[in-house]
């Protein structure tokens, strides 16, 4: 069985041509797998993009395995992914070669290049600018398809912004797991899809124009006025209602999503997928709780591996009830305090240990500090292998959520000491048959990671085949590719 | 209320985040609880002409904090420069109490006091300016064989022999044998660190008799206990009665820092966990505080004549 690439179609002219009518066939048509009706062949779920990366840089003589192949004994900063071996794929001689404006300190720098692999970062005004990030670029080959088009969640911001629009621009992210939870799903039911229906059985229920959601309707005569107005207005203030049509146009495909989302879900309440999703078990019950919860993040480990658990679970969740199909965490604090998970020496303050720990030569690094920051990264490393668990764990029809999720595990610099080259890398997940798991690669030496990131969005149907300095790094390798990984059918 | 009681004679301290303060007598009973400002840390404690000597920092001031009874507490503010001064630990010589203290860069100094709350003016520790490593923190000294060892970050090593009041540097000290703790006894010192390290020294600059233990194991606290050399690691304690022969015993919920007084070992676990060891193998959960501890020591607290009385405050 063969993926079915996404068709880009033109919205407003679907739209158009569907009327009033909620258009149920439009998430068929851009499916990913076509299953026929009846056949035991299980069904092929959308492939979701997840991005679980870190602060601090680690320790790369305990990341990376020293035998590249079939992933024998893991380093013992991936020891808990033992029993996710066959799961994962650790890559290896990844480098960044993005330069700074001069206007960053190395933090920022290692942080923009983490996920735009840009050429050049830095400052404008005080305000930081990169290319734009690769779960953004993943989020609007599938924004067509998801409710919302992707989810920043997590602890990074400030010195470690990850994420950026099309238009290099910074992007917010959600630390509070409670506003990010009713984000999801405020007035709408947790449910998992019912794949097998939603790919196999084409809905034949419309929406009646009565039935339209007040939204809709108010965008609709918005619109309408608009357009009259239009006719009667000079040049610049044309200009002005195009811009207001435009923002007009993004609620009204928000509207669209959320009106066509409302009618599969019914569905899927009455015959839901095989999973049973739930709310995060110790989510906080109110913005006070969270509020409290996401400041003690950094003074107390105990706080900061519940939040970890939340924020994954809630990942988990926004992918098993297709809320979206990119959510990205990035999580930990270089603020962050670690005693009782630094069981070594008097120092428990990362980035006290990341300093202190890293050193052009190892022989040259504080060997305590270095042990701390092992410490550190390998408790991340356990909380990423609950989230493997959590989504092998996920029936979606015969295959699992890993099964059908690439899910990257990095960390925005390569060590503690704002090193960019040969960063911790791996993917978990089978992105829908698509990675061969199992192994480690070891590329040429500073291979681009975006280079990864082209592979990966290839997979999400992004057929364009370069990302960020993919081609123009001068340690451009492999035409811009990562041989390897695994098939990826264009049929 | 019998924490208002003042407290004389040979005692525990342990001190941590939050101006936490707490006595025992025995390693069991933790009393005379006190604590202060979110924020304020209190990591290192020691004892001097019968006053306890605490000291810390909250925000970018460093502070010294002492009583003589456990109830009363004078608190003071080191000089030094807001967020870069910084107390890397204390010690006791004779009738006065040294601090330690550090900026990067710069060479160690030395500020004392016979009571904590007057300090000299800070001092070089040594003459070598460009001999300690930029960041490189102290930790800790052992004193014995006439002479003081200091041991800290980087491998760093700095040894002052009887005929002199600086510190030198020992150049050959290798990052790769850094180590967490020290101790003296029976003639040498003993120093500990990661995956079992340890070593010996009679003199503080010739390390001899290097050993490492299992992967994990690290020892985060060496004492002698009057008669033998006891490394409290990460699942095992290592015993020795001179640093060469040693014998390795499992051991469970074993601290991440430990003192030695009165025949019982104390030590303690985040988040504030109490333990107490009458052989340094065997650890038991004896109180639960509400702050982490950072900082133990194990000495005499007796009359402050400040005070007038050696009884209720």
């Amino acid at each position: 069985m063969s993926l079915t690439p996404n068709i880009p179609l033109p919205r407003r002219s679907f739209l158009r041509g569907a009327g009033v009518l909620a258009a149920l066939p439009f998430l068929e048509s851009l499916a990913p797998t076509i299953v026929r009706a009846g056949s035991k062949i299980p069904v092929k779920p959308p492939v979701r993009f997840g991005i679980f990366t870190v602060t601090g840089g680690t320790v790369k003589e305990s990341w990376v395995p020293t035998e590249v192949g079939p992933l024998g004994k893991l380093p013992s900063i991936l020891r808990s992914l033992e029993p996710h071996k066959k799961d994962v794929l650790v890559l290896s001689n990844l480098s960044q070669s993005g330069n700074s404006d001069g206007r960053v300190n190395a933090h920022e720098h290692c942080a923009y290049v983490h996920l735009t692999c840009a050429d050049k970062v830095g400052k404008n005004d005080g305000k930081p600018f990169a290319g734009q990030s690769v779960d953004q670029r993943a989020a609007e080959v599938l924004a067509a398809q998801s409710l919302i088009p992707s989810l920043q969640l997590g602890y990074s911001g400030g010195e470690t912004s990850y994420f950026f629009d099309a238009q290099g621009r910074s992007l917010p992210v959600e630390r509070d797991p409670r506003l990010a939870f009713d984000r999801m799903f405020q007035g709408r039911r947790l449910v998992a899809p019912n794949w097998q229906r939603r790919l196999t059985q084409p809905s034949t229920v419309a929406v009646a124009p009565e039935s339209q959601t007040y939204e809709r309707q108010v965008v609709d005569l918005v619109l309408n006025d608009a357009k009259d107005l239009q006719k009667r207005l000079g040049r610049g203030d044309r200009a002005k209602l195009d811009e207001f049509l435009t923002s007009v146009d993004s609620i009204e495909r928000r509207v669209q999503r959320i009106q066509e989302r409302i009618t599969i879900e019914a569905l899927d309440l009455k015959d839901p997928g095989p999973s049973n999703p739930h709310a995060p078990e110790k989510l906080p019950t109110d913005r006070n709780q969270s509020q409290k919860m996401t400041q003690a993040v950094v003074q107390n480990p105990a706080v900061h591996a519940e939040y970890l658990r939340i924020m994954t679970d809630l990942m988990v969740l926004a992918f098993q009830t297709d809320t979206t199909r990119v959510c990205s965490l990035g999580l930990g604090s270089d603020e962050a305090l670690f005693p009782g998970v630094v069981t070594v020496g008097y120092e428990h303050h990362a980035h006290t240990l990341e300093h202190h720990g890293n050193a052009a030569r190892v022989e040259d690094a504080d060997p305590v500090a270095r042990e701390g920051c092992r410490q550190i990264h390998a408790w991340y490393t356990s909380y990423f292998a609950e989230a493997i668990a959590k989504l092998r764990s996920i029936d979606e029809g015969g295959t699992s959520l890993l099964d059908n999720t690439l899910l990257i595990y990095s960390s925005y610099m390569a060590d503690g000491g704002h090193g960019r080259n040969n960063y911790p890398v791996l993917l978990a997940g089978r992105g829908g048959g698509t990675v061969d798991s199992g192994r480690h690669l070891a590329f040429q030496k500073d291979t681009p990671v975006a280079n990864l990131y082209v592979e990966i969005l290839d997979r999400l149907g992004d057929k364009r085949g370069e990302f960020g300095n993919s081609r123009t790094s001068p340690q451009a390798a492999y035409d811009g590719r990562l041989p390897g990984l695994g098939t990826v059918s264009d049929s | 209320m019998p924490d208002e009681q003042a407290v004389s004679g040979q005692v525990f301290i342990a001190t941590g985040e939050n101006g936490l303060r707490l006595l025992s007598k025995d390693g069991i009973n933790w009393t005379h609880q006190a604590t202060d400002r979110e924020g304020v840390l209190l990591r290192h404690a020691c004892f001097v002409n019968g006053r306890c000597v605490t000291a810390g920092r909250y925000g970018g001031d460093q502070l010294a904090w002492t009583t003589s009874d456990g109830v009363t507490w004078d608190k003071i503010k080191l000089d030094g420069r807001p967020y870069v001064t910084r107390v890397d630990f204390l010690f006791t010589e004779s009738d006065h109490i040294t601090a330690v203290v550090g900026e990067d860069g710069e060479t160690p100094g030395a500020m004392t006091s016979t009571d904590g709350k007057t300090w000299s003016p800070r001092v070089p520790m040594t003459a070598d300016r460009k001999g300690m490593k930029h960041d490189a923190h102290l930790r800790r000294i052992a004193s014995g064989n006439g002479r003081l060892v200091v041991i800290g970050d980087y491998g760093a090593r700095l040894v002052r022999p009887a005929d002199s009041k600086l510190f030198q540097i020992d150049q050959k000290a290798s990052a790769t044998d850094t180590l967490i703790d020290i101790a003296f006894g029976n003639g040498v010192f003993v120093g500990a660190g990661l995956h079992g390290l340890r070593m010996r020294s009679e003199d503080g600059f010739q390390w001899t008799d290097r050993v490492l233990g299992e992967e994990g194991e690290h020892i985060n606290a060496m004492v002698f206990d009057g008669k033998q050399f006891v490394g409290i690691g990460q699942g095992a304690t290592y015993i020795s009665p001179d640093g060469k022969d040693w014998t390795r015993t499992p051991n469970e919920n074993a601290p991440t820092s430990a003192v030695f007084g009165g025949g019982v070992y104390v030590g303690t676990l985040w988040p504030g966990k109490l333990l107490k060891s009458t052989d340094g193998i065997a650890w038991n959960q004896v109180h639960e505080s509400p702050h982490h501890v950072l900082g133990f020591a194990y000495g005499r607290l007796a009359i402050d004549a400040a005070h007038g009385t050696l009884g209720t405050k």
